[in-house]
């Protein structure tokens, strides 16, 4: 098994880094060229940076996981996300789109400085993301960690190796070297997902004498009640969703690939693609995690699991030949390291450009490529140290990041469609400063209790949408313009 | 093309004329939404019963799909704009 997993790492190390090495002929003169291409990327490389950024390590582990204990409902969550995203695309992505090309954005902080017209705003943005991300990058770094110690090569060489290559894909072209390696990992998760999906449906389930229809058909009977069923309360289903739904508005690694695509073609194509990849990883994904479960059923591991859902990948892996456990172990490296370096590379611009550059004046293009490897440095190796020392609650500090964001939405949203006040910049100070609430919350009442809790019947990140929403109205009015003259 | 009658090609050609076709997909962007919310309904419909077989996984699959479709409709006309 090691010799297998080296062998494909390698493979995966070699032909990522030349792909990086290849796309230094598109240039980075600029901060724009380094951080979103020069607004020229093709679609399909829109599309691939978009998918590998915005599915996780969290996919082919979490929701396999969250697939076996809680059935359909995982498949259900997951795809409330998908369709909110695609919506958001269709509608208020194509407005971010235009406007940061004629308004010259790069960052998704200085986007919401330049909305409401106010440096202190997008300063403390730029903030706001360094505080919620840096622990969100230290999961995903501890996800490569922890598929090194899964195969025996030891923890630490998997956080030093993962947070290696995060930066070299960096350091080489910028976000050219990020987007064009992001398509490669695209293909290489969404073919290992396939490949596993076939094994356990021709190789596994024929071996222990059922077949995919009847595993999935006895979830009806689950030990933990109907899994074909919605099993999550109404509340506990909303407290998960809404930070996924809003999360094509709340995440800067995400808004800033909005900023990218070359023309409207290239944008068309890059939500058509994203979709197709979108359904296609979920489904597969669920469709691992309840076979299994199907097939498990009546055996030991079967409750041994329900109590650490995050072994379930590793177990149905244990039980694969060794050369497709090694395939799907570098993909979901290969998913840790595409948001890893994407989260470092937009936290780095949004301190770059609203703490630096816009500052400072300067444009310099050697010194800002230099500051800007800098800042990425430090942001891996911070992170990577919190993951080396195994600080138990990162990764509970990393899902909290989803409902510390979730103010943001409602501070773009009015920003892009109604008229700042004079002072409006400190109410959405105020709006974003909600989200913060999370922390103490956390900390009382543990982190599952912002999801799954309920205050007055309704989940804590409702009461932070509600609330961020009012405060961020209450320092608007409606625009003067038409909305379809300015944005569409 | 050329194996259709003079017609059938009349009526081909008139079919992939721009206004015709944007018709057709304006039309099909309009049941795709409304096939996706029909599916989607599916989620309090599962949180009020009990359901034992795959009608609601199948259901959210399904409507996903659609939702992508009709999405990818919408932008080909917003994007000519």
């Amino acid at each position: 098994m090691m010799f297998e997993f080296l062998a494909l790492f390698l493979a995966y190390v070699c032909i990522g880094t030349a792909i990086a090495f290849a796309s230094r002929r598109f240039g980075i003169a600029s901060t724009r060229e380094m951080f979103v291409a020069g607004y020229r990327l093709s679609g399909f490389l829109a599309a691939m940076t978009y998918a590998a950024t915005t599915y996780s390590a969290f996919m082919m582990v979490g929701l396999v996981g969250l697939a076996y204990v809680f059935g359909v409902v995982a498949l259900g969550f997951e795809l409330t996300y998908f369709v909110a995203t695609l919506g958001i695309l269709a509608t208020v992505g194509v407005a971010l789109w235009r406007l940061a090309k004629v308004r010259g954005w790069v960052s998704p902080s200085e986007m919401i400085g330049d909305l409401y017209g106010s440096t202190k705003l997008s300063i403390f943005v730029a903030l706001t993301y360094l505080i919620a991300l840096v622990p969100y990058l230290a999961a995903q770094i501890k996800g490569m960690g922890e598929v090194f110690r899964g195969i025996g090569m030891g923890y630490e060489l998997g956080v030093a190796l993962g947070t290696a290559i995060a930066f070299l894909w960096i350091a080489l072209a910028g976000v050219w070297s990020v987007a064009t390696t992001d398509a490669f990992q695209g293909v290489w998760m969404l073919g290992a997902a396939t490949c596993l999906a076939l094994w356990l449906s021709l190789c596994l389930a024929p071996s222990m004498g059922t077949d995919v229809g009847s595993a999935l058909m006895r979830l009806a009977n689950a030990s933990n009640g109907n899994l074909l069923s919605c099993r999550w309360p109404l509340h506990v289903f909303l407290g998960y969703a809404i930070p996924w739904i809003f999360f094509a508005l709340t995440n800067p690694q995400v808004v800033q690939r909005l900023y990218m695509p070359r023309d409207a073609a290239a944008y068309r194509r890059m939500v058509v693609l994203f979709a197709f990849f979108g359904i296609l990883y979920t489904v597969l994904t669920t469709f691992i995690g309840m076979v299994f479960r199907g097939l498990a059923m009546g055996s030991n591991i079967e409750s041994e699991l329900l109590t650490n859902r995050d072994a379930v990948t590793p177990t149905i892996l244990s039980m694969a030949p060794p050369l497709l456990a090694s395939f799907v172990y570098v993909s979901i490296v290969a998913a840790a390291c595409s948001t890893a370096n994407s989260i470092a590379l937009s936290v780095a611009s949004c301190i770059v450009r609203d703490l630096y550059e816009k500052r400072r004046g300067s444009t310099d293009p050697g010194k800002v490529r230099v500051l800007t490897l800098a800042i990425v440095g430090i942001l891996l190796i911070v992170a990577s140290i919190v993951a080396a020392l195994r600080v138990s609650y990162v990764v509970e500090l990393s899902v909290l990041s989803s409902a510390i964001l979730i103010p943001l939405a409602p501070v773009t949203l009015a920003g892009l469609f109604l008229e700042p006040r004079r002072w409006g910049w400190v109410a959405q100070m105020a709006s974003i400063a909600v989200g913060y609430l999370a922390i103490p919350l956390a900390f009382i009442e543990g982190v599952r209790s912002v999801f799954v809790s309920t205050i007055l019947g309704l989940p804590p990140t409702m009461w932070i949408l509600i609330a961020s929403t009012i405060l961020s109205l209450s320092g608007c009015r409606p625009r003067k313009r038409a909305y379809r003259e300015y944005v569409l | 093309m050329d194996k259709l009658s003079a017609p059938a090609r009349t009526r081909f050609k008139r079919f992939c004329s721009e206004r015709t076709f944007g018709v057709w997909m304006g039309r099909a962007m309009v049941a795709c939404f409304v096939a996706f919310l029909a599916f989607f309904v599916s989620l309090p419909y599962a949180l009020l019963r009990d359901v034992r077989g795959l009608e609601l996984y199948l259901s959210w699959i399904v409507s996903a799909c659609l939702w992508s479709v009709a999405v990818g409709i919408y932008l080909r006309k917003v994007l000519k704009r």
